[in-house]
């Protein structure tokens, strides 16, 4: 018989790394910019936003029903030809190398101001940029076992702000629904950052194990993230109230920091340590995602991709000057990301459903799936 | 060739003269066809034609043989033992035996051929005497290694009967050597063997060859065992209240015996090899046929055969050679001394690797977990083997990041520590001069000299060791004020909880992998054992063991890593061994 | 093969020299650093009239020797230096100190009454931007200058802070206190809509550190200093639970006082513009010495009087505080506006202070008794 170990990934495995792109850092300061908008409402926010990953999902419903298994890029060859598909291929490519120089970024600063303040963000950024390297080059299995890890540490720190609703009062939440359709809509706006990347899932077909899943498992890892955001928010909210959330930069940490235990009277200790290993996850499925992509547009090698590719992510990182500075950069570039995604998911779909599975065939296109093995 | 082909037409010529036209001569086969019925005389007869045919096919491999080693000789090569000519030259040794009636004429010859092979000229000792009496006395001889071979089976079962029982004519019988085993030779393991070089081997182990003079085969009587060894005691190293008090000793058969006590599953299979070149170890493999799984099976044969190297002594040295080879300090292979904890990995479908004059056994595959499993947790109940087990996971985290932990919060992050304990830490802390890095590598490095010394020394002189080093050492170096109290105190738990892991590379590995993170702190702070630790996750989570991967926490596996569920409810074997059988109890009984 | 690796190598090694040359000066290690255990800020004015903040700290006073250890708790040593701002009189103390300042120790932050009136603003976000700041720390108002306080000398103690520390820390066993003094809550006091500060005011009684009263904030400013037996109706109103000593007395010899513990809730309504907050607080009681209600443990209707004398006494109390709050202090020091405005909105930008002021406050106090001690000696 054999091993019944596999290649491939498990649904565990699915979930857990597209749950670890889309929840892994923008959760941590979304609430300070949504509260400040919708006020005591903010929760009915996140149901706003995720109007968008349910749009991706539903795309890459109608995109398995006629091509299981096969991942975006190689559909985006057979449509639009070989030259403007890769070009779109590469813009897509490009989305994840944008947004893993952002959480270089973020990470540093977030670590200089709570932890390691006597280094500087090129040195974290060398460090992150080895390990990503180191990891990236390991294959998707690793990946994917790291992703779980992270699942779990994640729930952990995010358990400890359930102290907001011992101490924290219920109260702040009231009244609710009383905020205007107009503010509550401009934070739900506020809150499709913290939701993209969801569209890893449309590169993973292939390394799927139940690819007939596809569609189910995406949805529960939404429903995942919805609840996790849904609980940020309404624990700052409860422990600390509308007003009072906007003031901190990063308010998940600000209501589990005030813990205080007898003994360990500084619980930001624990916190500190975990942390990384949260933002490393998320920077290695964006770094994952872009030399994927890369090695399908461009063949080779995929362990000289992970080489390639870092100096590229590197060197931008080192020049966000500081967290406002970041946030605003994203805030402006953003909705633009957003909406060339929006674009290109829907082309590709809608010429799924006209041209259909008979009229084109995947055989002229170079399917090239990247070992899931390190070798 | 020529001359041969000559000299058998001229055989032929000869034969079908005096054998008139009532038989063939198969050019083909080599052999002469019966016709009709032919007398006794003429099956003699015939015999010696077998035998002349068989000398002419050796010379003729002796020819082509001697031409492949010119043109290898020609070529500036040269001619190993181990060689595909070696072996080669091997065969022909064994074939000149058997195929020359002239050889086998005199058994001093074939005595002297054989003792050339075995090597070990000292200690071979023959013993020639008759069987039977009178004129039709065969000369036989007996050869064996002393301190091999058990010499009073040779005695009783074999010299005592064929030197004095045999009262008949043994010149009449046709097939002497089935004769002699089945009514003289008094022993309940004998075999008859045709090719010399099995016979080398088998007496080499320890086994007895009894020569006949004029008769191409050789009698095997199992005499090894001879000479002493260890007797099965305690295992030094692995002590268990409850458990059995066996262990394995240096002898691979009686190692082999004491798992087959245990298991007696008809599918329990026992599979032989010989590495090292030199040395010739037998190396086997136990596990049983249904439950293991047929790839790992695969990789380990391949990997064996692929072993060059002179001689091992060691299970260990084995492993090191045939392991996956990617650099990495966690062991992947699980050593112990113990049958029960084999046979107990056996059952889950792992494979047992024992090596003759180890008393270590390899078990391959292993996955993280089992490092920290003790002999005794499946003899305690439930409650009690659980929270052992977490406390071993506990003590395993404090030796990788205590250590490293402290020194950042002395060092970086003074505002963390907590404000209890801050003023103690601070006083005990200040007129120390040396920095709280090279406070606990000073105290580290006494530590592991420490640990070193007391392994080598005669156990009397470790004890005195442990209490001069711990108690007085200790104490001097805080009153010099050379390290801080709360160093020590830190140093210290980390020591102690390394002795809570049941296996003794795991805790090397995990120490010098507190090492690291120690550096690693002492240049990034509390951010260095963030980094540190995603370090080693991606490279446990990389790490495979024989295509096994070694570190899971997910899947149906839980009721046995962190804790210890009931014995009743473990119905299915780990799901992370991969095996052909998962319900255990499932057995396909014939 | 062994080529590739070496470059490998190389690269890491360089790569590896960039990480991990940290410049070590920055940093300090633990014994280098003042451990300070309470801050006291204050305002003066200098010669020309100018405010001016000063900032002082009571250190841990570590002596290196061999007698450290046989000395019992060593004295600690205050500094004090005068700037601009907090932090410019931090770096100026800086140059009169041997050690480190790190400020994530302090189990005490004392406020001068001064800059308590001036507002507490600055000083709210000079805590709040440090993440290793204190947040547990207990805020305390006092009287006159923080940096006497310090000063004092408290036997059996090496500073007054941390006797004050403990002061603070027990006052919630009594008094109806609660233990919501610390530099967390101010957060969210401040800046939160419909919440109110207030914090304990202690002075100097008889050479012996005292809580005298309570500070009472708007916003981030001091506007009124109450008593300690308004201060405790004020508890009894304001916090959820709270625990300490009621007394029913006709003359000296003849008392019954009871240790209550009490429970409040509020609801709020609304008709027209004007607010209606009904306060419903319960009363446990325990009956710790009674010289008044004669045979009380045997008849139940005696404890029905007691229950309703007190329960009327209490109403009473009550009510007389609520006008002279709305009346007199003009501050929703009760944080009924936290009530109001979960019900009716947020941000409306309305003054919860003048609201409450003007609304309608009824209190309806339940008592009961649940148990009588020991038992009962008094021999009339």
């Amino acid at each position: 018989m054999k091993t019944n170990r596999s290649n491939l990934l498990t649904d565990t495995e699915f979930v857990a790394i597209i749950f670890g792109i889309i929840a892994g850092t923008g959760i941590f300061a979304m609430p300070s910019g949504v509260v400040a908008i919708a006020k005591q409402d903010a929760w009915i926010a996140v149901f706003i936003g995720a109007l968008y990953p349910l749009y991706i999902v539903l795309m890459a419903k109608i995109i398995s029903n006629k091509y299981p298994g096969i991942a975006i890029m190689d559909l985006s060859k057979l449509f639009f030809g070989k030259i403007l598909g890769n070009f779109l291929n590469f813009l897509f490519a490009a989305q994840w190398i944008f947004y893993a120089t952002t959480i270089i970024s973020g990470a540093s600063n977030i670590l200089i101001t709570y932890a390691v303040w006597f280094m500087s963000p090129q040195q974290l950024a060398l460090v992150f940029t080895l390990l990503l390297v180191y990891g990236a080059s390991k294959g998707l299995n690793t990946i994917a076992k790291i992703n779980v890890f992270g699942f779990w540490v994640f729930i952990l720190v995010l358990a400890t702000s359930g102290v907001a609703f011992i101490k924290g009062n219920l109260l702040n939440l009231q009244p609710v629904f009383s905020v205007d359709l107009q503010s509550l809509l401009k934070a739900g706006i506020q809150t499709a950052y913290p939701y993209t990347s969801i569209e890893m899932l449309l590169i993973l077909p292939p390394y799927l194990k139940n690819k007939d899943k596809l569609v189910k498992l995406s949805l529960i890892t939404v429903c995942i993230v919805i609840f996790v955001y849904l609980w940020a928010i309404i624990t700052s909210l409860v422990y600390w109230g509308p007003d009072i959330v906007p003031k901190a930069f990063w308010p998940i940490f600000f209501v589990s920091e005030s813990i205080q235990l007898i003994v360990i009277s500084n619980f930001k200790f624990i916190l500190i340590i975990l942390w990384p290993i949260i933002y490393y996850r998320t920077l290695l499925n964006n770094y994952y995602a872009s030399v994927t992509i890369m090695n399908n547009i461009a063949g080779g090698s995929y362990k000289v991709w992970c080489i390639v590719l870092s100096p590229i992510v590197l060197f931008p990182s080192l020049h966000y000057q500081n967290e406002v500075a970041r946030r605003n950069l994203l805030d402006h570039v953003v909705p633009w990301i957003t909406v060339f995604l929006i674009i290109y998911v829907t082309l590709i779909a809608v010429m799924v459903l006209i041209k259909g599975k008979a009229n084109c065939p995947l055989q002229d296109v170079n399917t090239h799936i990247a070992p899931t093995e390190g070798e | 060739m020529k001359n041969t082909v000559n000299f058998r037409e001229k055989v032929k010529k000869n034969l079908a003269n005096t054998l008139g036209n009532n038989c063939e001569f198969d050019e083909n086969k080599q052999q002469v066809n019966d016709v009709a019925s032919m007398d006794e005389p003429l099956n003699e007869l015939k015999e010696s034609q077998q035998q002349f045919v068989n000398m002419l096919h050796f010379a003729q491999s002796l020819v082509t043989f001697t031409k492949k080693i010119v043109s290898v000789l020609k070529k500036g090569q040269s001619v190993g033992k181990s060689s595909e000519l070696g072996q080669e030259y091997k065969k022909l040794v064994a074939q000149s035996i058997t195929s020359s009636p002239l050889l086998l004429a005199d058994i001093q010859i074939t005595i002297d051929s054989l003792i050339a092979n075995l090597g070990a000229t000292a200690s071979v000792k023959v013993k020639r005497f008759y069987i039977g009496k009178g004129s039709t006395a065969l000369t036989a001889a007996v050869v064996y290694i002393e301190n091999l071979a058990k010499k009073d089976i040779i005695d009783h079962s074999v010299l005592t009967p064929l030197m004095l029982k045999v009262n008949e004519n043994l010149g009449t019988v046709k097939k002497i050597s089935e004769y002699l085993c089945s009514k003289y030779i008094v022993s309940s393991d004998t075999s008859i063997e045709t090719d010399f070089c099995k016979v080398v081997e088998a007496v080499k182990a320890g086994k007895t060859v009894l020569l006949l003079e004029k008769v191409p085969d050789f009698i095997i009587i199992n005499t090894s065992g001879g000479g002493s060894y260890r007797a099965i005691s305690d295992p030094v190293n692995e002590t268990a209240i409850q458990g059995s008090r066996e262990g394995f000793v240096e002898n691979l058969d009686i190692n082999i015996s004491m798992l087959l006590r245990m298991v007696k599953d008809e599918n329990l299979t026992v599979e032989n090899f010989t590495v090292g070149k030199r040395s010739d170890t037998r190396l086997s493999l136990v596990y049983i046929k249904d439950i293991a799984d047929v790839d790992v099976l695969a990789i380990l044969r391949k990997r064996i055969a692929a072993v060059t190297i002179d001689f091992v002594t060691a299970a260990s040295m084995v492993i090191q050679l045939i392991e996956d080879k990617d650099y990495s300090p966690f062991p992947r292979a699980f050593t112990t001394e113990r049958p029960d904890r084999v046979t107990a990995n056996i059952m889950e479908g792992k494979i047992a690797i024992l090596l003759d004059g180890s008393p270590t056994v390899l078990t391959v595959p292993a996955v993280l977990w089992e490092f920290f499993y003790a002999v005794e947790d499946y003899y305690d109940n439930v409650v009690m083997g659980s929270v052992l087990r977490l406390l071993r996971m506990a003590a395993a985290l404090v030796v990788v990041v205590l250590s490293s932990l402290y020194l950042t919060l002395v060092k970086f992050s003074s505002e963390l520590i907590p404000v209890d304990f801050i003023v103690p830490i601070v006083r005990s802390r200040s007129g120390i001069p040396l920095t709280p890095f090279l406070e606990i590598l000073v105290l580290g490095v006494i530590v592991e000299f420490l640990r070193e010394g007391g392994l080598r020394l005669p156990s009397k002189i470790a004890q005195t060791i442990s209490i001069v080093g711990g108690i007085i050492i200790g104490d001097a170096v805080v009153q010099a004020k050379i390290v801080s109290p709360t160093t020590l105190l830190t140093v210290g738990i980390t020591v102690v909880s390394s002795f809570l892991i049941p296996s003794q590379q795991m805790s090397w590995c995990l120490r010098g992998l507190g090492f690291i993170f120690l550096i690693m702190a002492n240049f990034m702070g509390l951010f260095g054992i963030s980094a540190s630790l995603i370090f080693l996750l991606i490279h446990l989570f990389s790490l495979n063991s024989f295509g096994v991967p070694y570190f899971t926490f997910y899947g149906a596996d839980f009721k046995d890593t962190f804790i210890r569920g009931p014995l009743n409810k473990m119905r299915k074997r780990p799901e992370i061994i991969p095996n052909n059988d998962p319900i255990r109890q499932n057995k396909n009984s014939s | 093969m062994s080529e590739k690796y070496r470059i490998y190598l190389i690269i890491v090694l360089v790569i590896g020299f960039f990480i991990f040359i940290t410049p070590e000066s920055i940093t300090v290690p633990a014994e280098k650093i003042d451990i300070i255990t309470g801050l006291g800020i204050d305002m003066i004015q200098n010669e020309q009239g100018e405010n001016k903040i000063q900032s002082s700290i009571s250190v841990y006073n570590f002596t290196a020797g061999a007698d450290s250890e046989k000395s019992s708790a060593s004295k600690s040593v205050v500094r004090v230096s005068i700037a601009d701002t907090l932090l410019d009189a931090r770096e100026r103390r800086q140059l009169s100190s041997n050690r480190k300042f790190v400020s994530s120790f302090e189990k005490v932050a004392i406020i001068g009454e001064n800059l308590a009136k001036n507002g507490l603003n600055s000083t709210i976000d000079f805590f709040f931007y440090n993440p290793f700041s204190s947040d547990s720390a207990w805020v305390v108002v006092c009287k006159g200058q923080a940096l006497d306080i310090l000063q004092q000398e408290v036997k059996g103690y090496p500073d007054s802070a941390r006797y004050i520390d403990g002061l603070i820390e027990q006052l919630q066993n009594d008094n109806f206190f609660s233990s919501e003094y610390n530099i967390l809550h101010m957060y969210s006091g401040i800046g939160a809509e419909g919440k109110c500060v207030v914090l304990p005011y202690i002075e100097m009684v008889d050479n012996v550190l005292t809580v005298t009263g309570m500070a009472l904030f708007k916003k981030d400013k001091m506007v009124r200093k109450i008593d300690i037996p308004e201060a405790r109706i004020m508890n009894m109103l304001r916090e959820k639970k709270g625990n300490g000593i009621l007394t029913l007395q006709k003359d000296f010899k003849h008392y019954t006082s009871s240790y209550i513990q009490t429970q409040k809730k509020i609801s709020c309504s609304k008709s027209g513009d004007k607010y209606n907050f009904t306060i419903n607080l319960e009363l446990k009681t325990e009956v710790m010495n009674n010289t008044l209600f004669k045979d009380m443990e045997k008849h139940d209707s005696i404890i029905a009087e007691y229950e309703q004398a007190l329960q009327q006494q209490v109403e009473y109390m009550c009510q007389e505080f609520i006008k002279k709050m709305q009346t007199d202090y003009k501050i929703d020091c009760l944080e009924l506006g936290e009530i109001a405005c979960a019900k009716y909105g947020r941000g409306t930008g309305v003054d919860w202070n003048e609201i409450v002021c003007n609304s309608d406050i009824k209190v309806n106090v339940k008592v009961k008794v649940e148990r009588f001690g020991r038992g009962r000696y008094t021999i009339q």
